[in-house]
């Protein structure tokens, strides 16, 4: 007897791999004649850190906030330290989201720097110059979107625990689950919206598939819904 | 030469002088100098670092506006500090102190501080202490030091490199001008006085306003190590004096290396690996313009950070501390543990509590 099994919608979020990371660039020579392009470089070698331990320190820095936060909340006894500990854990998400960022965000002067002075490309043309602007732009708005969405779906949680989980006052609760209905607002907008910039170069992000497979006792039919952020 | 040795001992037991109360939290500090004991006036440059000296100033390139609150957050005497500092000072509030510590204090300090490339302009509304002693319990009293400053401070610095044309040295030299507005209560009274008299009639407040500058300077040796010295004099000409009455009686509370004129003198040493940086620093406390150098307020502070993490310590006779401090682009959060004994060996036992520090940058 065949049987027919209907499914459905197989719904999987997806999250891309970051596009290659890229660190700060070291101009190497300056084209002496070129004073646009050393402006470039001037730019972009003030923007890179005195120190940077690796492209990971924020985003390490920010997950021992948030344990030490979180170690620290559920084990004072003090009100005031307890409000103390919050600001940690805050701190500690906020740190994660923008270590996101440090290591998605594609360090828009330098990108252009490379470009501008690379010798493969020695006449740059207003197609190529416009396809290069979509993709650092594309990639900008990707880390900020990425930053927002990793920190505020992380900062809707904790609040969420704190207020259910956690031995605060009755006020207190009531503004962690305010705080964490903010951050779900935020979570859900930044997951679902995306810029003109990154739909071209990473696509709409919605992608159905019907799945169909028939065989001597059986017929699957369904769809596949995928979303990448 | 028993009985003069006793003799003796009774002799300096009995010439009591007033008793020294020191805090870590100092005007114009923040959660860094507290963390540290204010023994940070080597430490490298950033923001908050300008607090411990001045003449780090010249080498800072912080610009924007920054809210800053730091204070005691836990401790057996928290509650009586707040009680005395911002509610009114009744009969019940002085038998309800009595029944708890002997000592308790306060300590708390807020400010709004604009930096720019050329100075630093800050607004600190409230600088509050409060220190409450009660002996004799026979015949039961009260010893109570109160203070509410708010200041305005300008505070610059630049290199003097320009003067020596010497690559091994490095020397800088910073300042801060405060205009200060000051309340003031030095008490003593029995407890039975409050049956018979108003509490607003036995603590009485005085009003100080004034102008005093701090200088500091911090010199690089680097062809010693890049030993880093620093000498700062503070609160210079000011006009809160130690009352000598009430500090040859026994018993009065009198602030010490706060408000009256007072040196530092520092010596560090900073690390940059690839793991993060560290900072160590050895502070001595001087009375007056380097006079009288005070062993007890001697502080070691030490300060290691990771990216947007620092972990900060200090250790000196009277104070131990550990603290954490953790950074965002625009809002930071530190917490301190302490032991302290803000009144030295008239303190039994160490006092433990924490202090906790929020600041926001714009």
């Amino acid at each position: 007897m065949k049987i027919l099994i209907l499914t459905i919608l197989l719904i999987s979020l997806s999250v891309n791999a970051a596009t290659p990371l890229v660190g700060p660039v070291q101009p190497k020579s300056i084209p002496a004649e070129n004073s646009a392009t050393e402006f470039f470089a001037k730019e972009a070698k003030s923007k890179e850190k005195s120190y940077r331990f690796n492209p990971y320190e924020t985003i390490f820095s920010g997950a021992i906030a948030f344990v030490i936060g979180n170690v620290g909340f559920y084990t004072t006894k003090s009100s005031v330290l307890q409000l103390g500990y919050s600001g940690v854990q805050t701190i500690g998400i906020i740190n994660v989201g923008h270590g996101i960022y440090d290591v998605n965000s594609p360090s828009t002067e330098g990108e252009l720097y490379k470009f501008l002075v690379n010798d493969n490309y020695p006449g740059v043309s207003k197609e190529r110059l416009s396809s290069k602007l979509i993709h650092i732009f594309a990639q900008e708005e990707r880390a900020k979107r990425m930053a927002l969405f990793y920190g505020s779906s992380l900062l809707t949680v904790q609040y969420f625990v704190n207020s259910f989980a956690g031995n605060s006052k009755s006020e207190l609760k009531k503004i962690y689950l305010f705080m964490g209905g903010v951050n779900l607002i935020i979570a859900t907008y930044s997951g679902l919206y995306k810029s003109n910039y990154e739909k071209k170069i990473y696509g709409t992000g919605f992608n159905i598939q019907p799945v169909f497979t028939a065989t001597d006792k059986e017929a699957i039919a369904g769809g596949l819904i995928t979303y990448s952020f | 030469m028993f009985k003069l040795i006793i003799g003796l001992m009774a002799f300096s037991v009995c010439n009591l002088h007033a008793i020294e109360v020191t805090h870590i939290v100092s005007p114009g500090g923040n959660f860094l100098t507290t963390s540290t004991a204010r023994s940070c006036s080597t430490f490298s440059v950033d923001r908050d670092s300008v607090s411990c000296n001045p003449a780090l100033y010249a080498l800072s390139q912080a610009q924007g506006l920054q809210l800053s609150i730091v204070g005691k957050a836990e401790g057996s005497s928290i509650d009586t500090g707040k009680k005395l500092i911002f509610e009114p000072i009744t009969e019940s509030l002085i038998k309800d102190l009595f029944q708890k510590n002997s000592y308790n204090s306060f300590s708390f300090n807020s400010s709004i501080s604009f930096f720019t490339p050329y100075f630093k302009l800050s607004y600190s509304p409230y600088f509050a202490l409060a220190d409450i002693l009660i002996f004799n319990p026979a015949f039961p009293e009260i010893s109570l030091a109160l203070t509410n400053r708010s200041t305005l401070s300008l505070t610059s610095g630049f290199s003097l490199n320009p003067l020596f044309n010497s690559k091994s040295i490095d020397l800088n030299f910073g300042y801060t001008l405060n205009f200060y507005q000051q309340t003031i209560s030095q008490s003593r009274f029995s407890l039975f006085d409050l049956s018979s008299t108003k509490p607003d009639q036995l603590i009485k407040f005085t009003d100080k306003k004034g102008i005093t500058p701090d200088l500091g300077t911090l010199l690089e040796l680097k062809d010693l190590y890049s030993l880093k010295i620093s000498a700062q004099i503070k609160n210079i000409a000011t006009k809160y004096k130690i009352n000598e009455e009430r500090a040859a009686s026994a018993y009065y509370l009198e602030h010490k290396y706060i408000f009256e004129t007072y040196s530092q003198l520092g010596i560090g040493k900073n690390f940059q690996t690839q793991y993060g940086g560290v900072n160590f620093n050895i502070e001595g406390f001087f009375e007056s313009y380097y006079k009288s150098f005070d062993f007890s307020r001697t502080t070691v502070g030490l300060r290691y950070d990771l990216g947007l993490f620092a972990l900060l310590s200090s250790i000196s006779k009277n104070y131990r501390t550990f603290g954490m401090h953790f950074l965002s682009q625009n809002f930071d959060v530190g917490l301190t543990y302490i032991s302290e004994k803000n009144i030295g060996r008239y303190q039994q036992n160490f006092d433990n509590g924490a202090y906790l520090g929020v600041d926001f940058n714009l």
